[in-house]
């Protein structure tokens, strides 16, 4: 009897989980679209959700987690490059769609919501289109830092003014964070780029694992000064944090904007879904539901939803060539590992 | 005395149906790590010269290597000295509820090492604030807390590893002992030297778990070797970069681990083969029962803190309850793959351990099997399932839950093998004798006796799968189908995003998972360890 039990246990387990595998397998004639996309799922479900809505194509996303260190979704693309599961490819950033388009795993599509997106935010052979962005700023504790003494320039966080145990960056290796880095290296030079991040060493900053841990030590008042991104500060602004958010180097070199990218993965299985996808992601509607939703700070299209902490059209941001960004990010990455990781 | 040899199914279906499930478990355990290794021969032979750097390690990186071993080397140390302090006061409890009980200080090794992380920095900042107050200044931080923390995190480990060693003395010869010498006498030349090979391989056990972690000391802003992979794999994309950078974690992880086990083989020989019972409590040096009050002091620490950060966090029920209907699709996605693993680890895990039990050659090759997946990163498990099953023919397969359930078995199955040995040396072999006397066929003294036997490690190696899977992100973020996502990385997206009271109540949520799945098992374990049965009785 024991025996008969266990064989039909075993028979229903089996049963059940051929069931859920036949189960995840849906209709051929149900439209939908895959997208993998390293935006917060917070920000991004809403949008992809509204998109849904709208045209009646289920969308089956894949979120990243900063946690991986951008060893994610950027190298499961990279993985599946033969047998694509991915159409869009939707990044917080520009330079790892850069990395796909040199890796092959990207096809150009001019998208018609593009037209109005300048062309320095377009690439040239059309592989990937930028849109809304976020900035690198500088985060400051208000209970601890007094209105004289706020930073102006990220050359700040070298001051005196302050110890480095008061002063916070992420590691300059992955992330936002890379990124700014290689734009320092591609508007100052290699060399003073490295001496920047070297000095920063030298002071003894704190590194930390991210930037929103960055903005969560500020918040608490742990550090005095961080530099993160915008959408990090402006949640804990959201939140009641006594901290200021100051766009940097606006008499210097400018305020380093990130926009979002967004591209078709080639071979995509849904391809058609995932034009449509791409133009609603492209679309005025869609970049003002960002910058409402607090994850774009520096749309590129003017008339989008006020911004109470900056007026970001004018400000001033570095003028850099992302191609030349993503040629030193290798380098920079290598070379501050070097640096940092000791 | 091992396993039968009917039994061990070196003959007949048995037999087929154990090799079956060797090969099962080399496939799933090993076939991504195939993958990833053909990648890197590949390139390895069209580029040699660029490659050989990064074998052996040199400078900036043998300098990490060392500074992570040294830092491993001293949480080891002194958990295992924690450990053995506080086994030395649990082992006298063994009757009753008291029996049970004991286990329990096992119980918070489920926890994700994450969440250790967050609770004790948390702590650390409230008592520097506390010290302020009141005119002090104390900053715990660096090396120290990184110490404390991996300590933490990893005593009920190794306060377990301590329990089993002291189990593997007979009390007899404590017994004899105490006749000629007083108590602390006894302990420091009878009990310790005897219960040594299991210590020693607890403590290598904790060496290299915190050795491949990186997660607590990047917190506290110490760079280790694993660190160093990550970048190298940002920066170049290359798996089999990283495959190579983690060569000196694997082989650090395989000597370890082949020390461990020969001692652990030598332990096993010296074993009484069934539970044993300490009995009579003796009276300790004053200056060594302070020292046993503070190792059960600081074990109720190493479970409390986390509690009560998360607790303090959470700040409302409300908040716990909107953080679980939030994310209410990946509790039950989280729920499905741990229970599939679990199911499926236990065929996979059974065959290696009844290999391990038999002793011998073959075994000390099956440890090594069961060892080096702990030190491989998970990222590039995840990256050799997509390079295996990202094939034509396959694509049924490769988008489905079948994928993140293959990434558990690939990570777990081998620590649910290591829990069904330690089953398999508590069974008495006298019992299954008797019983093949009694049956007709081998199988049915398998079915109706040993798998009966067997039951509780069975369940205890499906709970620890089941809870490690729930907390497993880097394998699974790379091989979840499109549009499901897990418990984990939910958290891990609400942490960057900064809502800290729902992290803290889906990882509240975590724990009691995992503290649950921990009782359960261990009410199953040691309910076979003091339930006498009527052949144990008859054979007394």
């Amino acid at each position: 009897m024991k025996h008969k039990r266990c064989i039909i246990t075993f028979c229903l387990i089996a049963g059940a989980f051929l069931l859920l595998l036949s189960g995840c397998v849906s209709s051929e004639k149900e439209k939908k679209v895959v997208v993998y996309t390293s935006v917060d799922q917070h920000y991004s479900e809403p949008v992809l959700k509204k998109f849904e809505q709208e045209t009646g194509i289920k969308v089956l996303p894949v979120y990243d987690v900063e946690a991986a260190k951008t060893t994610g979704l950027v190298n499961r693309l990279i993985a599946e490059k033969s047998r694509p599961q991915a159409d869009v490819f939707w990044n917080s950033e520009f330079a790892q769609t850069m990395l796909l388009k040199e890796n092959g795993v990207l096809v150009p599509y001019r998208s018609p919501s593009a037209q109005d997106i300048p062309d320095s935010f377009r690439d040239p052979e059309g592989f990937w289109t930028g849109f809304g962005g976020r900035a690198r700023i500088l985060m400051v504790n208000t209970n601890l830092v007094n209105q004289g003494d706020l930073p102006v320039s990220i050359y700040d966080l070298t001051s005196e003014k302050w110890t480095g145990q008061e002063v916070g960056i992420a590691y300059p290796l992955f992330g936002t964070s890379a990124t700014h880095a290689a734009a320092l290296y591609a508007s100052l030079g290699p060399q003073e780029g490295k001496k920047f991040y070297e000095s920063l060493k030298t002071k003894e900053v704190q590194v930390v694992d991210g930037n929103s841990v960055v903005r969560d030590l500020v918040a608490q008042g742990r550090l005095k000064v961080g530099l993160t991104d915008t959408d990090d500060a402006y949640q804990a602004v959201s939140e009641g944090a006594p901290v200021k958010i100051i766009v940097p180097d606006q008499e210097g070199m400018g305020a380093f904007i990130i926009p979002n990218t967004v591209a078709l993965v080639a071979g995509a299985p849904n391809p058609e879904e995932a034009k449509v996808l791409i133009d609603y992601l492209l679309s005025p509607e869609a970049e003002n539901d960002l910058t409402a939703s607090g994850f774009i700070q520096a749309p590129l299209r003017s008339g989008m939803v006020k911004d109470e902490v900056a007026d970001w059209s004018a400000v001033k941001k570095m003028e850099v060539n992302f191609e030349s960004v993503y040629q030193n990010l290798e380098n920079v990455k290598n070379e501050l590992s070097q640096v940092f990781v000791r | 005395m091992s396993f039968p040899r009917y039994l061990s199914g070196k003959s007949g279906i048995l037999g087929l149906l154990k090799y079956l499930g060797l090969i099962a478990f080399v496939l799933v355990t090993f076939a991504p790590l195939a993958a990833l290794f053909y990648e890197m021969a590949h390139k390895f032979m069209a580029m040699p010269g660029a490659w050989l750097d990064l074998v052996v390690p040199g400078g900036r990186r043998l300098a990490l290597l060392l500074r992570s071993a040294g830092l491993a080397a001293a949480v080891a140390a002194c958990a295992s000295v924690l450990g053995i302090l506080t086994a030395s006061v649990l082992i006298y409890w063994n009757t009753g509820r008291a029996g049970r009980l004991r286990w329990l200080a096992v119980v918070p090794a489920l926890l994700p090492s994450y969440v250790h992380a967050m609770a004790w920095d948390t702590f650390f900042f409230r008592l520097s604030q506390l010290a302020k107050s009141v005119g002090l200044s104390i900053q715990i931080n660096g090396w120290l807390a990184a110490w404390w923390v991996q300590v933490m995190a990893l005593l009920p480990i190794a306060v377990g590893l301590s329990l089993l060693s002291l189990e593997t003395v007979k009390p007899k010869l404590i017994e004899a002992a105490l006749v000629h010498r007083p108590e602390f006498e006894v302990l420091n030349r009878v009990v310790l030297p005897l219960a040594a090979p299991v210590i020693l391989a607890g403590a290598g056990i904790v060496f290299v778990l915190s050795l491949i972690d990186y997660t607590i000391p990047s917190l506290f802003l110490i760079n280790v070797y694993p660190l160093e992979i990550f970048a190298d794999f940002s920066a170049s994309s290359e798996p089999g970069r990283a495959l190579i950078l983690s060569l000196p974690l694997l082989l650090a992880a395989a000597l370890v681990m082949v020390l461990a086990q020969s001692l652990i083989r030598r332990a096993a020989g010296a074993s009484s083969g069934r539970a044993v019972r300490w009995t009579g409590a003796p009276v300790w040096k004053g200056w060594f029962g302070a020292l046993q009050a503070l190792a059960l002091l600081v074990l109720a620490v190493q479970a409390a803190v986390p509690l009560i950060e998360l607790i303090i966090k959470i700040g409302n029920l409300s908040a716990i309850s909107t953080a679980v209907s939030s994310a209410k699709s990946e509790i039950i996605y989280t729920l499905l793959i741990a229970f599939l693993v679990a199911v499926f680890c236990l065929p996979l895990g059974l065959a290696p351990a009844l290999e391990l039990n038999r002793g011998g050659k073959g075994s000390r090759i099956w440890w090594l099997f069961l060892t080096l997946p702990l030190a491989v990163p998970a990222s590039l498990v995840g990256i050799g399932l997509i390079s295996v099953w990202n094939q034509p023919g396959l694509q049924y397969l490769y988008g489905s839950l079948l994928m993140p359930v293959l990434a558990g078995l690939a990570r777990f199955a081998p620590l649910g093998a290591l829990v069904i040995f330690a089953q398999l040396r508590r069974i008495d072999p006298m019992l299954l004798d008797a019983a093949r006397v009694a049956q007709r066929r081998p199988w049915q003294a398998w079915s109706q006796v040993g798998l009966p036997l067997l039951k509780p490690g069975l369940l205890a190696a499906a709970l620890v799968a089941f809870v490690l899977t729930a907390g497993e992100l880097g394998a699974t973020l790379l091989v979840a189908p499109p549009g499901q996502a897990t418990l984990t990385m939910r958290i891990y997206n609400y942490l960057h995003y900064g809502a800290s009271s729902s992290v803290a109540g889906l990882c509240l949520l975590m724990m009691i998972t995992g503290l649950a799945a921990g009782l359960i098992s261990l009410l199953a374990l040691t309910g076979s360890s003091f339930r006498k049965s009527s052949g144990e009785k008859a054979l007394d």
